[in-house]
């Protein structure tokens, strides 16, 4: 356990590092840029301003818009949220049963075509994918408006809120590589001693390999398809005008906010940092866990 | 005479080596019978094929194109027959003729899968196809009739799970109950079979805390889990020093009695299996060279044993050689390499009794296995008629 901590405290401490040195890239960059925002031109003294205010989560009032920015961007950021961890669950449904049959010997001239399939669905590119899926449920279904979270009560609300999820965890060029690494790992694992031993005693060969050959390949691809895919929500966000980070940073870049988008920026590099360390903590932990 | 649990005949197990564009013959003719609360020896050097046999019968080789001859006749379980009937049924267009007594061929398909061509020597196997009979066959065998204890002991336990859990699992296979203290009670108990005295704390282990002799002994307890009619235990000593490897070889002998079990114990070391087999197998090469029980095999009349059952017998010291100081007797040459295509006698090499008229017969034919005695059988020239 302390070993635990100790390994935590070291990732944390590099975790902090990272955060900082890309506020300070930020903070230099955005004085280049016409406008205000707390802190600019102040130097050393206004850098270390801002990192207060960041790191106390006192965000202040937007000068362009008037508002208070935490009540903007913390709904954008709970929705992106949303829509990256769903359309995440999406793509692992998918690909993990194709990866699973793949990785059987007896299937192989049958998982092709399905390995087919996750290769095409992946490389559609993602606002190619979303208008196509809205012009046929629009014109198929009916079911209108489909692109609006807040005309939803008027519509299908449950439409507007999956069809996003479901469009970005297709399209996000994630379910090949989950497949090309769940199957390849499960392959591997199950020609491995103990696996071919516990087949030998009829256990399930699945159940033998489940830790080594899915869930430690799981863990460390999504995690870290997590930065892609916030990239793609973006996109998603504009064709179906889901109110996320990416709608409310583009707003922002063309208003020239700049607390909104340094906060924006904070925010996302933050979260993808903290998703980085959980993923090494528990990846350490299952490995400790052998011993 | 007892009644046969499982008859193993004329294996042959081949592999394609990329890299020589030529077949490896590992297993070349292996045939062994095996017997109610019998337990049967199988020994020989390293690299002989004994582990791609128990491999075999497990229907697990790992390899191209692996299996593609011989028949291995089983009995099952009684629950078991129906759903292994309905395996061996399941997609044959043709009728077979898989049973022989209570006995079913678990390699029935084989011969539709495998095409020989004799010149160049080329085997064709639809690897596919034979995996998903097979495979179907050996799922209903695997574990409650037969089962196995692999020779790599350390790697073969669960790195992920707890020696408990990996326990429970093998019971499940037994007997589904959803009790978890019953089963747990049962895991318990399996630990206590194999002299492990602390079942409780063991249980809560991770196996790499484990030590070889520990890990040992756990994979018993694992496979005895699902008391397998017929279970193989391959080279269960290697790795362990001499006073576990006597307890290892006790343990298996007392579960074999109390569970009605019969044993298959491979070695390379024939002073073990002498102390547990009663019939022994002596390989060399793919091929059986000698077998029969253990008597005629250990402490045969001079000029009634295979040369290189002499040779093996000899390289292990007696007690009297000890106290003397002798020297060990080792076996002057090598293992020949698989890969050569052996048109007389593989053994011809390191023969010393090839001299004079029978020679040209070891060059250019390869022996049988002549019978000496009823039970009793060397594939030798200097036995023949
Ligand atoms: N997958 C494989 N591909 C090619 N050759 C193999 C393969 N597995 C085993 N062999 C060969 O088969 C022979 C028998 O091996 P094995 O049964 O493991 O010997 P042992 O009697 O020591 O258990 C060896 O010579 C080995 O080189
Ligand atoms: S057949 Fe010939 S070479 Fe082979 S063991 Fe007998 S005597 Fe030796
Ligand atoms: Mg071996």
């Amino acid at each position: 356990m302390s070993r635990f901590l100790k390994v935590f405290s070291r990732e944390l401490a590099n975790a902090l590092l990272l955060v900082i040195g890309v506020t300070a890239i930020l903070y230099l960059s955005f004085n280049l840029m016409p406008g205000t925002f707390i802190g600019k031109g102040g130097g050393v003294e206004g850098y270390l301003n801002l990192l207060k205010r960041l790191f106390s989560f006192r965000f202040g009032v937007s000068p362009v818009s008037g508002r208070d920015i935490k009540s903007l961007v913390l709904p954008a950021f709970r929705n992106t949220l949303l829509l990256t961890f769903g359309s995440l669950f999406v793509s692992v449904l998918i690909a993990v049963p194709i990866g699973i049959f793949s990785a059987y010997r007896r299937f192989k001239s049958y998982s092709w075509a399905l390995s087919i399939f996750s290769y095409i669905i992946s490389s559609i590119p993602v606002f190619f994918l979303g208008y196509l899926v809205l012009y046929v449920v629009a014109r198929y279904t009916g079911f209108l408006p489909v692109f609006s979270v807040s005309a939803s009560a008027r519509g299908m609300p449950f439409l507007s809120f999956v069809l996003p999820i479901v469009v970005l965890g297709l399209g996000n060029d994630s379910i090949s590589e989950i497949v090309r690494l769940v199957g390849g790992e499960l392959e591997r694992v199950m020609s491995l001693d103990y696996v071919i031993a516990a087949k030998a005693r009829g256990e399930n060969m699945l159940q033998a390999s489940v830790h080594e050959g899915i869930v430690i390949p799981l863990i460390s691809i999504v995690f870290s398809k997590i930065p892609f895919i916030i990239g793609g929500a973006v996109v998603v966000e504009h064709v179906f005008n889901w109110p996320g980070m990416g709608r409310l940073a583009f707003q922002a870049t063309l208003d020239r906010d700049l607390p909104v988008l340094i906060i924006i920026a904070f925010l996302s590099v933050l979260f993808v940092r903290t998703t980085t360390l959980l993923k090494d903590m528990i990846l350490y932990s299952y490995r400790t866990s052998e011993s | 005479m007892s009644r046969q649990i499982a008859a193993l005949e004329h294996l042959k197990v081949y592999f394609y080596d990329q890299g020589d564009r030529r077949f490896i013959r590992a297993v070349e003719d292996v045939g062994l019978t095996v017997e109610q609360k019998q337990v049967v020896g199988l020994v020989g050097e390293s690299g002989c094929g004994k582990t791609i046999t128990a491999l075999s019968m497990m229907g697990l080789i790992d390899g191209e194109p692996g299996v593609v001859g011989g028949r291995f006749f089983f009995r099952p379980k009684e629950e078991d027959r129906r759903a292994l009937i309905f395996a061996i049924m399941r997609g044959n267009r043709k009728k077979y003729d898989c049973r022989k007594g209570e006995l079913f061929d678990l390699f029935c398909g084989l011969d539709d899968c495998v095409r020989f061509d004799a010149d160049p020597f080329t085997v064709i196997k639809d690897p596919e196809k034979w995996l998903r009979k097979n495979g179907r066959i050996m799922e209903q065998m695997r574990g409650r009739n037969i089962s196995m204890v692999f020779q790599n002991t350390r790697e073969a336990l669960n790195p992920f799970v707890t020696v408990g859990s990996q326990l429970v699992r093998a019971v499940q296979c037994l007997e589904n109950d959803k009790n978890r203290a019953a089963l747990a009670a049962r895991a318990e108990e399996l630990l206590l079979s194999v002299r492990i005295f602390n079942p409780g704390y063991v249980m809560n282990m991770y196996p790499d805390a484990l030590s070889i002799g520990m890990s040992q002994r756990v994979l018993i307890a694992i496979a005895l889990a699902s008391r397998p009619g017929l279970l193989i235990a391959d080279e269960p000593t290697t790795g362990l020093d001499t006073t576990n490897k006597h307890r290892i070889i006790d343990l298996l002998g007392e579960n074999m009695e109390r569970g009605n079990m019969s044993l298959v114990i491979i070695s390379h070391n024939i002073g073990i299996v002498r102390t547990i087999a009663d019939r022994i197998y002596v390989m060399y090469a793919g091929l059986i060279v000698e077998h029969g029980n253990k008597k005629e095999i250990v402490t045969g009349r001079k000029n009634a044993r295979h040369p290189y059952t002499e040779a093996l017998v000899s390289s292990v010291p007696t007690d009297a050689d000890i106290k003397r100081g002798k020297k060990l007797k080792v076996i002057e040459g090598v293992v020949p390499d698989n890969k050569m295509e052996t048109e007389g006698c593989p053994f011809l090499p390191r023969c010393r009794y090839a001299k004079g008229g029978i020679r040209r017969k070891c060059r250019t034919r390869r022996p049988e296995l002549f019978e000496v005695t009823s039970g009793h059988r060397i594939r030798c020239w200097l036995f023949a008629g």
